[in-house]
């Protein structure tokens, strides 16, 4: 272990700099001067630029996971438009404050959670897992209970601390199994574990019910069924700014230690007795989502229908996670549901911390309108902030060109390419329900006469926040291969194992036998490991899964007759390469061209 | 061509300049430029003509040859399923361009003058601008996707623009018309997309036109019927963009748009995308003969039928528009003997003599106080003469008078049919013929009729057309304190004598005329071997006249191949009798509408049933009405009742549910973190238990 400190220490690095920059911020906001406290917002802004350009350089990419990094750079990017969100928070605007300690204080804690969220990722024990997940739920607990000058707030405070050390009760109380089950907290050693049993073929019952305590315990900080009741109050209570926060990072911190948890397992889903584990996150996707979209329907605070909505949004991120992660590393978007929830997870931290900002800017006061009517009409008066929210909105309905609309497709096609088509027509039909709500704020803002005059204040800092969101949201829609690749890199972190492609070429026809060591991953895998055009058109494939082991054969029919009647070969998998195609299938289909040439 | 850039890119761009100048104005013209939108507007489609240009250059120099691809970047890529943003250039697509951004730059001078002091003036410039955008987009596709969405675009923009005088609810009426009747062409086009995808796994143009399959015999035999599908899919999105019957429908309404308008989308370009598509499907065509023989059977109707519909109209536009679904038909029917070199030289000349008499037609307009009617006009060649001139360039360009365009690429076509391996090939050029002839009569009827004779001017001569806009109660307002526009009270004040109008009017209408009179000499001239140089320039074009891939036929496959073309009649005697059949029909319309009006009168009474026939339009939008819109009305009513009754019912107990629920729960709500805690509790014991039960 000691050996590792170094490393471990540079791989940290940004975490190291957000956690010291939040104690220099706390030291600013206390500061005699008033010159010095103005300057609080500008070094939370300076560290978080400086963790993200750490997080960017090699030396520290080099001492953490691709999945690590990206934590990182997504935290650190929407951490940035959350400050600017948040810059200034009622301190400025209430007299009663004598702007003395909350300032810093409240960036010091958003700071402080951030860290948390960008350690998730990079954490490989149990107990780190808590910590992190701890030291991002903490100071969330103290930002909605001060954020706001209300007993709301404060009231809204006491209930997320008291349901979130529930919570961590029963997460910790799960942990508490799988080290039971292990002997160990080191993730090594948990999944070592597992692997033997797994071919032995089967769970004992303590390592299932740590897991599913731990991922019950989880679905708090992601707001998923049954653990989502505090989200409506807390959301509303909070401070506009905080409820942006709130919607980011316990979120994100969630599902990092969701997929992690599952990482341990190594995704054993489809057979033996841990069946338990994808049925309880099909279930808690589909009612999650349901949920959250039908419950958004009837509200009119908007913030209230935000929150339903981020509920509904878990589930569709949990609808991903139920496909797994790709089958071989560099596997294609259609098999990669980690990478399908880690792309959600992104777009919809852009698009919901956009329309945050936008309606934080047009509330004028931090706790002002909060009513749909109050924004009615406010296009003509505001039109660039209206249109940011307008664009972020559309994109968390799924409205083609954003990024919003390729977040739900590969969810979808994560679905549909692993058999879980149930999950892909809720999803579609989620999308649909929750149309209905967003495009209301829309009409209010286009098409209503506005009720009352609004106060809007000159500060261009949400407004910035809101823009940029806008424009993230089209521009990633549009020109999304950049951050794709990073993702897809991020996930295959957790891919499968290699396998063997073994061909056969008998009478006219060539079967490919594709083994996978891993276990299998549901019925499904079977259209989508086929689609290149360079194959045969007619062609039939069948999955036949053992103890061990998943074999997925496909046949083809070629249009013309291949010569040697027996040929056959193995290839072991090479390891991801841009210029061989991705899918062992496709190699499989690369070396029967070369038979066929021969 | 732009410095830095290879040519590929500086191509690439050509789109971008008038999206780049519609996003200019639609940000900042309201409040800004105002009454300088013209500028950003004007300056981006120049910069893409000049770019077009000299692509076409390239093109004709061999600098650039075959087919060039270059992409931009990939939008999704998926497992096998990608779809880039790529450009596909071939001598094609650059003419195209090359006269979409010319035709348009000219089109959008004019307009500096002709919308000049209208309300929304900017509103204007952007959705042109938008719509050059989109139509580049189209043209320049390298698959499918892009193309629909160039091909939505340009729908898009046609919608905004004919509904751009909002208030008036016969452009409301226009608007929706054309956008619904496009959505089952849209519909169509989207599902041949979703086929091609299935057949061939790729929506890039190149791989599937130069695909091996298209040249192996199993897999055509395979999917023989399914490329009929596709062929017949894509024949009706063409024809729903392009106006032919029984989508036609839409087009004449449409001429509720501002002329411009008219000039630019709804006769030079988009309506011409249609043929753009089938050309560029021609590889796929060729493999579904019925088909394509199809197009031409409905575009030798369309032809003729509107043609007929065009002699009995009165007002000017919608006579320029039954021309324009006349025109289409012909280009229609020299895709259907396979001869799209044919085709895309008539949509190459057809776009200037068309532009050529809207925007002539615009300027009378202009000058009539939005008059159009052709029987309150008489003689206005003395008040407007460069317009006269202009017009009458454009109608004999259109009536296919020996010497001007029209004449050499209608004459192009029928010869085409004439001589087509296919055995009713003759009979669509002889109704060609007979077409050219009602074409000849009812051009010069609208030129006798409204610019010789005695000079008589409707009452609204000299106003304004577009002050018949009525504008909002506040709009009005600003208008008249000069804060929108100023000139436009002025314009109401003091009405003047029609006129020409502005240079930025007449100045296009002579490069147009030059255009309509002489593009037609580039079919005949200046190619390899004596031919015209069109013919050599599209020569490289893959396929474009359908000589079919080699197949090697075996017994049981149906497909057919283009045999070469035999000779029935010599084009030169073609040529004689379509200019003798033209001659006569301007010497009748000269009798009828200049030196004798009155016995047109009395023929029309004679044949009164047979006018009524065609100034009712062939019944046709009557039977839309009652075979379609009733009915599906009908319907709707029926669905409505359904839904009031039954679907609000259910939802009203579905929405009395949560309530209900809501109430049964609300003492559960009073201390409520102790309950979240007890629901959280709950909602873990529950799994848990149940998880150890069915373990157990």
């Amino acid at each position: 272990m000691a050996e590792d400190v170094n490393t471990s220490l540079l791989g940290l690095l940004p975490e190291i700099i957000l956690l010291c920059t939040a104690a220099v911020v706390l030291l600013m906001g206390l500061a005699r001067r008033d010159v010095l406290r103005r300057l609080t917002q500008w070094t939370a802004v300076i560290g978080v630029i400086v963790a993200f350009v750490a997080a960017y350089s090699n030396d520290v990419q080099s001492h953490t996971t691709a999945l690590g990094t990206f934590l990182t750079l997504l935290t650190c990017g929407i951490g940035l438009l959350l400050l600017f969100s948040a810059w200034e928070m009622p301190f400025a605007m209430d007299p009663a404050h004598t702007d003395r300690h909350y300032r810093g204080e409240f960036f010091a804690m958003l700071l402080c959670s951030l860290a948390g969220v960008s350690m998730m990722a990079k954490v490989n024990n149990l107990i780190w897992l808590f910590l992190a997940l701890e030291l991002v739920s903490i100071p969330t607990y103290i930002v909605v209970a001060t954020g706001r000058g209300q007993s709301e707030a404060q009231e809204a405070g006491i209930k997320y601390f008291f349901l979130g050390a529930l919570s961590a009760a029963i997460y910790l109380f799960g942990f508490s199994y799988l080290y039971g089950f292990s002997g160990s907290t080191q993730f090594s050693a948990i999944t070592a574990v597992f692997q033997s049993d797994i071919s032995r073929h089967q769970l004992p019952w303590m390592a299932i019910l740590g897991l599913l305590l731990v991922l019950l315990g989880i679905s708090y900080k992601i707001a998923a069924v049954p653990l989502h009741f505090y989200a409506a109050d807390v959301y509303q209570g909070a401070a506009t700014p905080v409820t942006a926060f709130l919607s980011f990072a316990p979120k994100a911190a969630g599902f990092v230690a969701i997929i992690l948890l599952l990482g341990l397992t190594g995704w054993h889903f489809s057979s033996g007795p841990d069946v338990t584990i994808p049925a309880l996150l099909t279930v808690m996707a589909v009612l999650t989502m349901t949920i959250g979209n039908v419950l958004a329907l009837l509200q009119r605070n908007i913030k209230r229908m935000f929150a339903y909505s981020s509920i509904a949004h878990s589930g569709y991120i949990l609808a991903a996670l139920v496909a797994g992660p790709a089958l071989v590393a560099g596997g294609g978007w259609a098999h990669d549901g980690v990478a399908a929830a880690l792309f959600y997870l992104a777009a919809y931290s852009l698009m919901t911390v956009g329309a945050f900002a936008a309606l934080i800017y047009m509330q004028g006061k931090a706790d002002g309108a909060e009513d749909i009517d109050d924004i009615a009409g406010i296009s003509s008066e505001h039109p660039m902030t209206a249109a940011c929210m307008a664009i972020c909105l559309l994109s968390l309905i799924g409205m083609p060109g954003t990024i919003g609309f390729l977040g739900k497709l590969f969810i979808v096609q994560a679905d549909l390419s692993t058999g879980h088509w149930i999950l892909a027509v809720f999803v579609v039909v989620n999308a649909a329900i929750a149309a209905a709500y967003y495009l209301r704020i829309i009409a209010a803002m286009y098409v209503r006469e506005p009720w009352t005059p609004s106060h809007v204040r000159t500060t261009l800092a949400p407004r910035f926040a809101a823009a940029l969101c806008a424009a993230m949201v089209i521009g990633f829609g549009l020109a999304p291969s950049r951050l794709l690749s990073d993702i897809r890199h991020a996930a295959d972190y957790m891919a499968g194992s290699s396998g063997t492609v073994r061909l056969t070429v008998f009478k006219g026809r060539a079967k490919i036998t594709s083994h996978f060591p891993t276990g299998s991953f549901g019925r499904g895998r079977r259209s989508s490991l086929l689609t290149d055009p360079l194959a045969g058109y007619a062609r039939r494939s069948r999955l036949a899964g053992d103890q061990n082991s998943c074999v997925v054969k496909h046949e083809f029919i070629f249009a013309r007759p291949l010569k040697k009647d027996t040929a056959w070969s193995t290839a072991r998998l090479l390891p991801p390469s841009p210029v061989l195609e991705r899918n062992p299938a496709v190699v499989a289909l690369r070396m029967s061209a070369r038979l066929i040439v021969r | 061509m732009l410095p830095g850039l290879s040519i590929m890119q500086s191509v690439a761009l050509i789109p971008l300049f008038p999206l780049l100048a519609a996003l200019i104005i639609t940000l900042s013209g309201a409040r800004v430029l105002k009454s300088r939108s013209w500028m950003p507007a004007v300056i981006g489609v120049a910069i893409s003509a000049v770019l077009a240009l000299s692509l076409l250059v390239m093109f004709q120099r061999r600098n650039l040859v075959g087919v060039q691809h270059l992409t931009i970047y990939h939008w999704i890529s998926s497992g096998g399923f990608s779809i880039p943003i790529g450009i596909y250039v071939d001598p094609l697509t650059s003419l195209f361009l090359a006269f979409v951004t010319f035709v348009s730059t000219l089109i959008f001078i004019y307009s500096c003058g002709y919308m000049q002091g209208d309300y929304g003036y900017f509103r204007f410039f952007a959705y042109m601008s938008l719509f050059v955008f989109f139509m580049c987009t189209l043209v320049l596709a390298d698959n499918f996707v892009l193309l629909y969405l160039g091909w939505e675009g340009v729908g898009l923009a046609s919608y905004l623009l004919v509904g751009y005088y909002y208030t008036r609810p016969a452009a409301r009426e226009a608007a929706k018309k054309a956008f619904i009747v496009n959505r089952i062409g849209d519909t169509c086009l989207a599902i041949a997309i979703f086929i091609i995808y299935l057949v061939f796994h790729t929506e890039t143009f190149s791989r599937i036109f130069q695909s091996n399959d298209l040249k192996n015999v199993g897999f055509l035999a395979a999917h023989h019927g399914t490329l009929i599908w596709i062929a017949l899919l894509l024949m009706f999105g063409a024809f729903a963009k392009s106006a032919q019957f029984p989508l036609h429908v839409w087009l004449p309404d449409a001429m509720e748009g501002p002329t411009p308008v008219s000039a630019l989308i709804h006769a030079a370009t988009m309506v011409t995308a249609g043929v753009y598509l089938i050309a560029r499907c021609m590889p796929l065509f060729t493999l579904a003969m019925p088909v394509l023989h199809l197009v031409g059977l409905v575009g030798c109707f369309t032809a003729f039928m509107a043609a007929t519909i065009a002699m009995c109209q009165y007002d000017m536009k919608r006579i320029w528009a039954y021309s324009t679904v006349s025109q289409l038909g012909y280009m229609f029917m020299a895709l259907g003997v396979a001869s799209g070199t044919a085709a895309v030289f008539h949509v190459f000349t057809h776009a200037f003599f068309k532009a050529l008499l809207f925007l002539s037609t615009g300027s009378v307009m202009h000058a009539m106080g939005g008059e159009l009617d052709i029987r309150k006009m008489s003689g206005i060649r003395k008040v407007m003469p460069i317009t006269a001139g202009c017009l009458l360039i454009g109608a004999l360009a259109l009536a296919g008078f020996p010497g001007f365009s029209g004449f050499f690429s209608k004459d192009e076509i029928l010869s085409a049919a004439m001589n087509a391996s296919w055995t009713w090939g003759p009979l669509l050029s002889v109704v060609g013929l007979l077409t050219a002839l009602i074409t000849a009569y009812y051009t010069f009827r609208v030129f006798f009729r409204v610019f010789m004779g005695n000079l008589v001017l409707p009452a609204t001569a000299g106003m304004h057309e577009p002050s018949a806009f009525v504008l909002p109660e506040s709009a009005h307002h600003e208008v008249a304190s000069g804060h929108a526009s100023p000139g436009h009270a002025d314009h109401q004040a003091d009405a003047h004598k029609p006129t020409d109008g502005s240079a930025a009017m007449w100045m296009p209408l002579i490069i147009l005329a030059c255009g309509a009179a002489l593009v037609g000499y580039l079919g005949v001239f200046g190619g390899a071997n004596g031919g015209g140089w069109i013919q050599s320039f599209l020569s490289p074009v893959h396929l474009l006249n359908g000589i079919a891939p080699p197949v090697v036929i075996t017994p049981g496959t149906h497909i057919p191949v283009q045999a070469v073309s035999t000779v029935r009649v010599a084009p030169a005697l073609l040529m004689g009798v379509s200019s003798v059949l033209v001659l006569l029909g301007v010497l009748v319309a000269a009798y009828f509408h200049w030196a004798n009006r009155r016995a047109a009168d009395a023929v029309g009474a004679a044949l009164a049933p047979v006018v009524k026939f065609l100034e009712n339009k062939w019944y046709i939008d009557e039977l839309y009405n009652y075979g379609l819109v009733q009915p599906l009305w009908l319907l709707g009513q029926a669905l409505s009742i359904f839904d009031r009754f039954v679907v609000d019912g259910v939802v009203f107990v579905i929405g009395f549910f949560p309530q209900f629920t809501g109430y049964v729960l609300k003492p559960t709500q009073s201390g409520r973190l102790r309950y979240y805690g007890i629901g959280m509790i709950a909602g873990v014991a529950v799994v848990i238990l149940g998880v150890l039960y069915l373990l157990r």
